[in-house]
């Protein structure tokens, strides 16, 4: 089989112009496909008719009018916003700990050496979501905190975790240790330390850790939907029930919101972790 | 005196703190806290959740051993055909996103001249809410959507608008979107390691372009696609968005099945039992795969990093 | 002879199962510049991170003038380091990262200022105090590194392999600047390195460290003429070792038999004691060996190579199959010999080493 597909391809010669170009019309499809969808949310968050149509009789911005008016939308955006920013500092400062605990940790052998660690903290983002959100959803339930925003925290620490740990294990990963042991010769404490050297200088990093926690728990939505109880809604499960309940334009405009703010702060995340290593 | 004595012990203790000693198993105090979520949260979470597979009430202090739920589930063939379905359509999905990523991927490794900015463009729509994604597939898909407007009023290709909604093509394709990126990256890497002279010396030998990536390219970047392949069908298989937003009532997954049982279904035993089964399957497959030791950076974090 | 500034005895570290430090007692004396030489590996960064308190012994004791050191925590000892990456914080400014320890100590930013002015100026950096130490060169990072960690006047100063990270000619340079700056403040230097040459043109002492173990501690005159082994003969310059026997005792010499090249030294120093009969190694210098073309020698072999070096030629002579490096000064002619010729080898039996086989 495989030696006469081969011989079948053999018989089939581009040149390398063609070659290039058909590379580059089916990347530039593939890229389109991955952007198209989020180009149409856009394009119809502007439209003035209720009901999408093409081509678009002109612009408008009156569904973020609505949107802001709108207080369901309003209220969900600020209880995500504080449930975010409480789990990226406490996200990012259990991350920031257990990062330095896993850059300084043997490699490999013991019984929890470097390897088994990083498997342990990956778990939460390898474990499939609805197994996450139906387990804490009974756990919850058990702790007695079900519904609370302490639950909805303690989860979406969990669910972060993941990334704040590895982003700053990372950045660590790269620091001359003897900087750090270089402040505590000259008469640092460990802590006096942490606060003249070692924290300014991963400093991007955990900053990174800290807007990508920011991010997913404001996005997440699986897990979130249920463990929320149905007194505070956050953006994306209240965006869900209204796509349920029939269409509206003023999801175009809250998702181009969440599009755009998402992408500037990954973008920005992503270049705090870089500028690490320039 | 006393106060200098007791802020400097106070001092030392949490120097011992944040120094890194060892306590016990745990190779370093600060992974503690990282632990008790790891350990505490995730694993008790999961616990539970096992414990009312085959309990009726642990909550309520019955914790009668009972097997009768998971004798349901292999009683009834609805339950089965379900888990199934939900494995096609990851299996459909992830063959789909091979397709579609592949060439992309190999583009980007290979020719681009801007690696790392288009490695950026493809992972960055990960970072963009799902629920979006999802609706705005809603307003491709729908009979009244952009591509019926595309096919019956710009072109008139077609008389009648295609019923693409509520289809598990539909779902296959806002599963593909989404996951697109967890197949890309790993196969960048695996291109990246390939030298390239041995296609060039395969060329100099007289292979044609498709014989050279066919007997060259393509089984180097094997493990890529298995890394890859093995993210995009346990991302997919528990899939809860898609199947009801896309897929409808005649297309719920696993997940959806699961959700019912603790939402307005109330049966909390029964989808205990659903989850386990479902995370029997997945732990199967990771240890066939063979890839549990090598997933630790992958993925998803490998999305992170590697940017 | 004085109290010895720093005094270590019994002194082990292992990670497991693999033992670091194995054993190794010295004294240092005040105002001295000590090295630990040795190859990688050997212990000898590992023995200097213990006196810093960077890492914990697994035995033994560390004293300094006379107290323990190991009961003080690092950031308290009058120790202060200077890294082989030179370590300095990238988040200060020069003047901020020389000034730390200061800070440390409390010192009031006036004093700190003019004493950051003061030991930039010692290390020859002098209006530096504002510039990023990311941006100096190698040699200027090591300046910096240096005043940093003088500033404490510490008693000892520890130096990890500080010129390892510079090229060939700077490295040559900051040996004398170190060795001026220590005549200057008169502060003990204990000297980590793996290069010979700069452990024996710096040092008042050497200890050689291999495998975990003190192999010698001395001058770097006593270790390049009297090695105690054949680690330390063959470590430190070059040398040949012979393979023989001890033929006849005599007082305090010894006549020794070669093996290979079947021929006797007489009267040769007998430090170890060894007896007639005893196996023995004899390490002879390639400069202690006399060769002539006349019909004079103890041993007759043909030129191999001759290597021309400029100050010196040196000659690889085969006798019986045995290699012999020997070294010529350069006004002694040697370049006129050619490969093939017969040539007569004399060795200096004073100079010879014997050494435990």
């Amino acid at each position: 089989m495989s030696p006469s597909f081969s011989a079948l391809l053999g018989r089939v010669d581009v040149s390398d112009r063609t070659a290039g170009r058909l590379q580059r019309a089916v990347a530039g499809g593939v890229l389109a496909f991955l952007y198209l969808p989020i180009l149409i949310v856009i394009l119809l968050s502007f439209t003035p008719e209720r009901n999408p149509s093409f081509p678009m009789p002109g612009l408008s911005l009156k569904w973020y009018e609505a949107l802001v008016e709108n207080s369901a939308f309003t209220d969900a955006i600020v209880f995500s916003t504080k449930l975010a920013v409480a789990c990226a500092f406490v996200s990012g400062f259990v991350g920031l700990m257990a990062g330095f605990g896993l850059a300084r940790t043997a490699p490999s052998g013991g019984f929890l050496d470097e390897r088994k660690l990083r498997i342990l903290f990956s778990l939460p983002i390898i474990i499939p979501f609805i197994i996450t959100g139906i387990g804490g959803l009974v756990f919850f339930n058990v702790l007695g905190i079900y519904g609370s925003f302490t639950s909805l925290l303690v989860g979406h620490v969990m669910i972060t975790l993941p990334f704040t740990t590895l982003v700053i294990a990372s950045g660590l990963s790269g620091l001359d240790e003897s900087v750090e042991e270089a402040a505590r010769n000259l008469g640092a404490t460990q802590l006096r330390a942490y606060y003249e050297v070692t924290i300014p200088m991963i400093m991007p990093s955990i900053v990174a850790a800290m807007l990508f926690a920011f991010i997913l728990s404001f996005n997440n939505f699986v897990q979130t939907f249920f463990w929320l109880s149905f007194t505070d809604q956050t953006l994306p499960v209240l965006i869900y029930g209204r796509i349920r309940l029939t269409y509206d334009p003023t999801l175009n405009a809250v998702g181009t919101v969440l599009i755009v703010f998402s992408l500037v702060v990954t973008v920005t995340a992503e270049r705090a972790s870089k500028r690490l290593l320039t | 005196m006393g106060i200098r004595d007791d802020t400097e012990r106070l001092n030392l203790s949490l120097d011992s703190l944040v120094g890194g000693r060892s306590v016990w198993f745990v190779p370093d105090v600060r992974l503690i806290p990282g632990l008790v979520w790891v350990v505490f949260v995730l694993g008790g979470s999961i616990l539970t959740m096992v414990l009312y597979s085959f309990m009726v009430d642990p909550l309520s202090g019955d914790f009668t051993i009972t097997f009768e739920f998971y004798r349901e589930f292999f009683s009834k063939a609805l339950y089965r055909t379900v888990m199934i379905d939900s494995l096609v359509i990851a299996l459909k999905t992830t063959l789909g996103t091979l397709l579609v990523g592949y060439p992309l991927a190999y583009y980007i490794a290979v020719h681009s001249d801007h690696r790392n900015l288009l490695l950026l463009v493809v992972i960055a729509p990960i970072w963009i809410n799902e629920v979006i994604r999802t609706f705005a597939w809603m307003l491709i898909l729908n009979t009244n959507g952009v591509i019926n407007y595309v096919l019956v009023d710009l072109l008139g290709v077609l008389d009648d608008p295609l019923r693409l909604m509520n289809t598990e093509t539909a779902v296959v394709i806002g599963l593909v979107h989404p996951l697109l990126p967890y197949m890309i990256v790993p196969i960048i890497a695996s291109l990246l390691r390939i030298d390239f002279s041995e296609i060039e010396a395969a060329r100099n030998l007289g292979a044609t372009k498709l014989q050279a990536f066919y007997e060259v390219t393509l089984p180097q970047t094997v493990s890529g696609i298995a890394a890859g392949a093995t993210f995009v069908f346990v991302l997919s298989s528990g899939a809860y968005l898609a199947p009801v937003l896309l897929g409808g009532s005649g297309n719920n997954m696993i997940a959806n099945f699961i959700g019912l049982m603790f939402s307005e279904g109330q049966n909390w035993n029964f989808g205990a039992v659903l989850a386990v089964i479902y995370s029997a399957v997945i732990v199967v497959l990771f240890v066939a795969v063979g890839l549990v030791g090598d997933l630790e950076l992958g993925g998803a974090t490998d999305l992170e990093g590697d940017q | 002879m004085t109290e010895p500034i720093l005094s270590v005895t019994d002194l082990t570290k292992s990670y497991g199962r693999t033992v670091a430090v194995d054993d190794v007692s010295f004294e240092v004396e005040n105002g001295e510049f000590f090295s630990f030489l040795g190859p990688s590996g050997c212990g000898k960064t590992t023995t200097l991170r213990m006196i810093a308190g960077l890492e914990t012994p697994t035995s033994g004791s560390i004293e300094m003038n006379g107290e323990d050191l190991t009961a003080v925590p690092l950031h308290e000892r009058d120790v202060s380091m200077v890294f082989q990456t030179f370590a300095l914080f990238p988040n200060k400014t020069v003047g901020e990262n020389v000034g730390f320890g200061l800070k440390m100590d409390r010192v009031p930013k006036a004093e700190r200022r003019e004493r950051v002015a003061e030991y930039l100026d010692l290390v020859d950096m002098p209006g530096f105090e504002d510039r990023d130490p990311t941006n100096l060169s190698g040699g200027q990072q090591q300046r910096v590194a240096l005043a940093r960690a003088l500033i404490t006047e510490p008693s000892i100063l520890l130096l990890d392999e500080p010129l390892s990270s510079l090229d060939l000619k700077l490295r040559k340079n900051m040996r004398f600047e170190l060795k001026r700056i220590q005549d200057e403040l008169d502060t003990t230097f204990i000297y980590v390195t793996h290069d010979q040459d700069e452990a024996l043109s710096m040092s008042d002492r050497i200890m050689l460290l291999n495998a975990g173990e003190r192999e010698q501690v001395g001058t770097p005159q006593e270790l390049y003429s009297r090695p105690a082994s054949e680690f330390a003969a063959d470590f430190i310059g070059d040398t040949n070792l012979f393979r023989g026997a001890v033929a006849r005792t005599n007082g305090s010499t010894a006549s020794v038999e070669l093996r290979g090249l079947s021929t006797a030294l007489e009267s040769v120093r007998n430090p170890i004691g060894a007896r007639e009969g005893d196996s023995v190694v004899l390490s002879v210098r390639p400069e202690h060996i006399d060769v002539s073309t006349a019909s004079s020698g103890q041993v007759v072999g043909q030129v191999e190579t001759v290597t021309f070096y400029g100050n010196s030629t040196r000659l690889l002579v085969d006798v019986d199959g045995e290699r012999v490096l020997v070294e010529v000064g350069g006004r002694e002619g040697a370049v006129s010999l050619e490969r093939n010729q017969s040539v007569h080898l004399q060795f200096d039996s004073d100079r010879a080493a014997l050494l435990e086989a």
